[in-house]
């Protein structure tokens, strides 16, 4: 190097030497070399981590393992929803094929899955034609022997590029069995509706992968082992559906739908005590293994309809009544079959069903009737006087209460299809005079079946009103409880066990008896209290004469165990009774027998022990009666 | 008897004249220039190895470079054969060279007149010759061929400072160039450029003329790039290297593909390396070409940054050496010889390894020692004996400046 520097510097500023040159020249390698040094420090060094990834990415292929989507079950353990993996699928790598042998693999394969020789030449072909793609799907669904004999050929890696895959499904055994409540996928495996939506998350698996390393022609390399993490299954979730109570309640909805011909009817059957769900069914409803083909059918429409009850909604006016201490089961109010009221256009109306004779009592000169008779006559005027009673402050307050116009909370409420609230017009919105005596006949509000059946529940269970639920439970695939649900109150509505298990309950039970206006639900077994709802629906905004009939009750009345609702939404079919009159469409006719015969399976399935209906019939012992006047 | 008995004397005189003939051989070879042969031996030990580990199939059994396939063997036997040709040339009279110029043009240009009639196509280019079972790149051995003729031209040009030299020079050279340029091998004949522009350097051509030159070379490359004059395939090869140069999103296609893959292979290798035989890119066939053209980014993944700095810490020695052998030799002809034969290995080793990593367009340009490749392996012992030639010739041990 000594050499160089003193013949560069002798050189630097003399005429032309062929060793200045040379000096020249391996300045200039020394330069091209740092310059190539450089280079590679920055390709080596500083941006080392870019391109190991980009070698990874390229060198490896991952394979996703897919896992299990958890099962949906009953609480005793049938199988809602479930997961099967149904034939198995051969694919293969056009890339790992070598071309020389497309023919002589394409052969084997067409003999290993027994198809004919047209196969064969289209399998030769495809493989020429996709010989740059990773996949081709070369036949679905093979036999079991068929797959076996593949398989056997991978091992024996006879079958270069070929795999065996299996195919999941989600299966829906009993079909169109609480469809609303299950939901179902789409055909990404992720959940549409109802729990397959709500709990999507914990049902999903979460997926393993293998990751192969793979030449550049995608052909895995032999003796590198597979990095695998397995998949992990998804949770099982139980839910408070029985299956028994279920089956029930949808065999009851079919039966009424045959015999009806309604426009949609809601079926609710609740846990007094807890709140929970044991059955629920809707019509329209749907398949969830063949979703799309009914899609009018996949709304849940006990919690995303709103209607007016109509005199459903009586017992709870009367409940504040009571609550509030103006009246009393046996107090009298004056009764006259219409009634005018200041700032109403149209007089209140009891129309042709106004409460007979032999119920009313002497009152002020005139005629009164006791307040229950009121009720299970399901009196319209009677009603209005107790509303004008309580006055409008005081109605909207414990209408509040009872959680008319907000959500019940129900777990499904947040699915595509979502809870209605009802509806409950504020305080501001009321009209003068008008409103008081509509809402007190269970006008002007909306309920969903769910709301109404769990605020009449309060009436069952002592005034709470809990928040519905149909997950109970949720399960993970290693056996972990990653959620208990326990019986939530949404809040209590302020009435007393005093008010509802004492006054209101046998008042109940008389409109399921042979004086009240369900009489087509007595049953000889058990005792049902409930009340029957007949209103009209609005149809191009006026009043017309379809009507949503509908009842809910509970049983049995003294040890109540079940809450149940059946909304039969505009009855359509022309039922002649035994005398060949056509049967009016009401809720006592209508919705009342399903009604009765879902309860009386259900408690009877339960093991409800039997009690004999003792009631003292409604004119009986009036005379006893104290007469207190209302208080003004 | 007696005709025998002269016969005899004859023959053992004879044998004992070859034999002082070889121990005069041999005594040149003691003047071997050491700091050229070791590295350049060296490099072909590492260029063996690394296409054994590129063309062997470590892993995949269904590779179409598969465990057989030999290529380091015949590596290693070219190798032989070449360090045999690089003995001979050491020791070959040099006024056989430098006198013989007009021959070596006329010979190369027969080559190329033999490859354009009987040539082979191999990779879209004209450039083969089969001999049986090798096949030979004629326009690999014109680069020394032309080295030697144009120094044996230049060596007692009196008026080397005129055009008309320069422009002899030039026609000398587009003998060698064209035919090549029309193969088409546009990496060989790139290097004939910078090598005949360093001899004419050095014979003390005209600056001004040189630079004029010069100017209209740089000139063209660009021009004919912007006015649609190249091949569709060079446009591409331009874009790709501007596009790489400028941070772009390559076309991960063709060309791109390649440069994309040996950056790739060379980036992953790191400070340390991935190890002999584990470099994945090479190793599972992403990197194409690895045991020619690409063989640097093998290297360069399997040994990282350490053993890229002695690789071209080994090259960088090799052209020192040889430059020193230039700059102690005090005849012309020897000293244009060398400089032409360093500035093609130099120029060379630069194309290609920064084709690997990217800074340069791609050119099928091989490492000199290193590429797997007969013609190429020849043509780099052909060069070193060249220059060993001029190493042994002894003048060089009486080279003082003034006497």
């Amino acid at each position: 190097m000594r050499h160089w520097f003193s013949w560069f510097v002798a050189s630097a500023a003399g005429a032309h030497s062929p060793r200045r040159v040379s000096v020249w020249i391996l300045g200039l390698v020394v330069a091209v070399f740092a310059g190539l040094a450089g280079r590679l420090y920055s390709l080596q060094v500083m941006h080392h981590e870019n391109y190991l990834q980009q070698r990874n990415r390229s060198s490896t292929r991952t394979i996703t393992l897919p896992g299990e989507r958890g099962a949906i079950v009953t609480s005793d353990n049938v199988a809602l929803a479930r997961t099967t993996f149904s034939g198995n699928s051969l694919v293969i790598n056009p890339r790992a094929v070598p071309a020389a042998e497309r023919e002589s693999l394409a052969r084997r394969i067409t003999g290993l899955i027994g198809r004919d020789e047209a196969f064969a030449q289209k399998l030769t072909l495809e493989l020429y034609r996709r010989r740059d793609s990773y996949y081709y799907c070369v036949a679905r669904e093979l036999a079991e022997d068929a797959a076996e004999a593949v398989q056997r050929g991978i091992k024996e890696r006879r079958l270069p590029g070929v795999e065996l895959r299996a195919v999941e499904t989600r299966e829906y055994p009993l079909g169109m069995f609480a469809p609303h409540i299950v939901g179902f996928v789409g055909a990404d495996k992720v959940g549409q509706e109802g729990v397959e939506r709500l709990l999507d998350g914990m049902l999903a698996p979460r997926p393993g992968k293998r990751v192969t390393t793979v030449d550049a022609l995608g052909r895995p390399v032999q003796g590198v082992a597979d990095v695998v993490e397995p998949a992990t299954n998804g949770a099982t979730v139980e839910l408070t559906i029985n299956a028994a109570i279920q089956a029930i309640v949808e065999e009851e909805l079919k039966a009424c739908v045959e015999k009806w011909d309604p426009v949609s009817v809601a079926i609710v059957v609740m846990e007094t005590h807890t709140g929970a769900v044991l059955g629920m069914a809707n019509f329209p409803n749907f398949d969830p293994n063949n979703p799309g083909a009914n899609p009018e059918g996949r709304r849940n429409i006990a919690i995303t309809d709103a209607f007016e009850p109509g005199s459903m909604f009586k017992p709870l006016i009367v409940c504040g009544a009571y609550q509030l201490g103006l009246l009393h089961p046996d107090s009298i109010l004056p009764y006259t079959p219409t009634i005018s009221v200041p700032g109403r256009r149209k007089a209140v109306s009891d129309g042709t069903h106004p409460i007979p004779q032999n119920c009313l009592v002497p009152f002020n000169g005139g005629w009164g009737a006791q307040v229950d008779v009121g009720l299970v006559k399901s009196s319209n005027t009677q009603m209005t006087r107790i509303g004008l009673l309580l006055g409008q402050d005081r109605l909207y307050e414990h209408l509040r209460n009872c959680a008319f116009g907000t959500r019940t909370g129900f777990d499904l409420g947040g699915t595509q299809f979502g809870e209605s609230p009802g509806r409950l017009r504020p305080l501001e919105q009321w009209r003068q005079g008008s409103s008081i005596p509509s809402i007190c006949m269970g006008y002007e509000v909306q309920v969903t079946a769910l709301q109404m059946l769990n605020s009449f529940n309060a009436i069952a269970n002592g005034g709470d009103l809990f928040k519905p639920f149909v997950v109970k439970r949720v399960t993970a695939a290693d056996g972990e409880v990653l959620y208990e649900r326990q019986p939530e109150l949404l809040k209590h509505s302020g009435l007393s066990a005093e008010v509802t298990r004492e006054k209101m309950n046998s008042t109940l039970k008389r409109v399921v008896s042979a004086e009240g206006t369900a009489k087509g639900a007595k049953l000889s077994e058990y005792v049902i209290a409930g009340k029957t709802g007949t209103a009209h629906k609005v149809k191009s905004g006026q009043y017309s004469e379809d009507k949503i009939c509908s009842f809910v009750g509970y049983a049995p009345a003294d040890q109540p165990r079940i809450s149940v609702i059946v909304v039969v939404n505009e009855a359509r079919a022309k039922v002649l009774n035994r005398w060949g009159y056509p049967i009016l469409h009401y809720g006592g006719t209508v919705a009342a027998p399903t009604m009765s015969r879902i309860t009386l399976r259900t408690l009877k399935y339960l093991g409800v022990s039997e009690t004999e209906p003792d009631l003292p019939a409604l004119g009986e012992g009036l005379a006893e009666v104290s007469r207190k006047p209302a208080k003004d | 008897m007696s005709m025998t008995r002269h016969c005899g004397r004859a023959v053992r005189e004879s044998i004992v004249r070859i034999k002082a003939k070889l121990a005069e051989k041999a005594g040149l070879l003691k003047a071997l220039p050491l700091g050229v042969l070791a590295p350049a031996l060296l490099l072909t030990g590492v260029g063996i190895a690394f296409i054994f580990s590129a063309s062997t199939d470590f892993t995949l059994s269904e590779s179409s470079l598969g465990v057989g396939s030999g290529f380091h063997l015949r590596q290693a036997a070219f190798a032989c054969l070449g360090l045999l040709i690089m003995i001979c040339l050491a020791v070959t009279p040099q006024r056989w060279l430098s006198g013989g110029w007009p021959f070596w043009i006329v010979g190369g240009m027969l080559m190329l007149g033999a490859v354009m009639v009987f040539g082979r196509t191999i990779n879209g280019a004209k450039s083969w010759i089969s001999l049986g079972p090798i096949a030979l790149q004629p326009s690999e051995l014109c680069k020394p061929l032309l080295c030697v003729a144009l120094a044996g031209f230049l060596r007692f040009r009196r008026h080397i400072d005129s055009l008309g030299a320069l422009l002899a020079c030039i026609a000398i050279t587009g003998l060698f160039f064209v035919p090549i340029l029309m193969q088409p091998d546009f990496g060989t004949s790139m290097v004939f450029i910078p090598m005949v522009g360093a001899m004419f350097w050095v014979a003390g051509g005209n600056r001004l003329y040189m630079w004029v030159l010069g100017l209209i070379g740089a000139a063209a490359f660009p021009s004919a790039y912007l006015l649609g004059l190249l091949k569709p395939h060079q446009v591409k090869r331009i874009d790709v290297y501007l596009s790489s140069v400028s941070g772009d999103v390559m076309d991960k296609t063709g060309d791109g593909y390649h440069m994309m893959q040996s950056m790739t292979a060379i980036g992953s290798g790191g400070f340390t390396g991935r190890g002999f035989g584990e470099g994945t890119q090479s190793q599972l066939a992403f990197l194409p070409e690895r045991h020619t053209d690409f063989i640097f980014a093998v290297y360069a993944e399997e040994t990282g940054l350490v053993g890229v700095a002695l690789f071209l810490l080994l090259f960088f020695v090799l052209l020192e050496r040889m430059l020193a052998v230039a700059r102690d030799t005090r005849e012309p002809f020897s000293r244009l010889l060398v400089v032409g034969i360093a500035t093609m290995f130099f120029t060379q080793v630069a194309i290609n390894i920064g084709m690997a990593c990217g800074i340069m367009p791609i050119t099928g340009l091989t490492l000199p020692f290193v590429s797997y490749g007969g013609s190429s392996l020849l043509t780099s012992f052909v060069g070193l004996g060249l220059v060993a030639n001029v190493a042994v010739q002894p003048q060089r041990v009486m080279g003082r400046e003034v006497f």
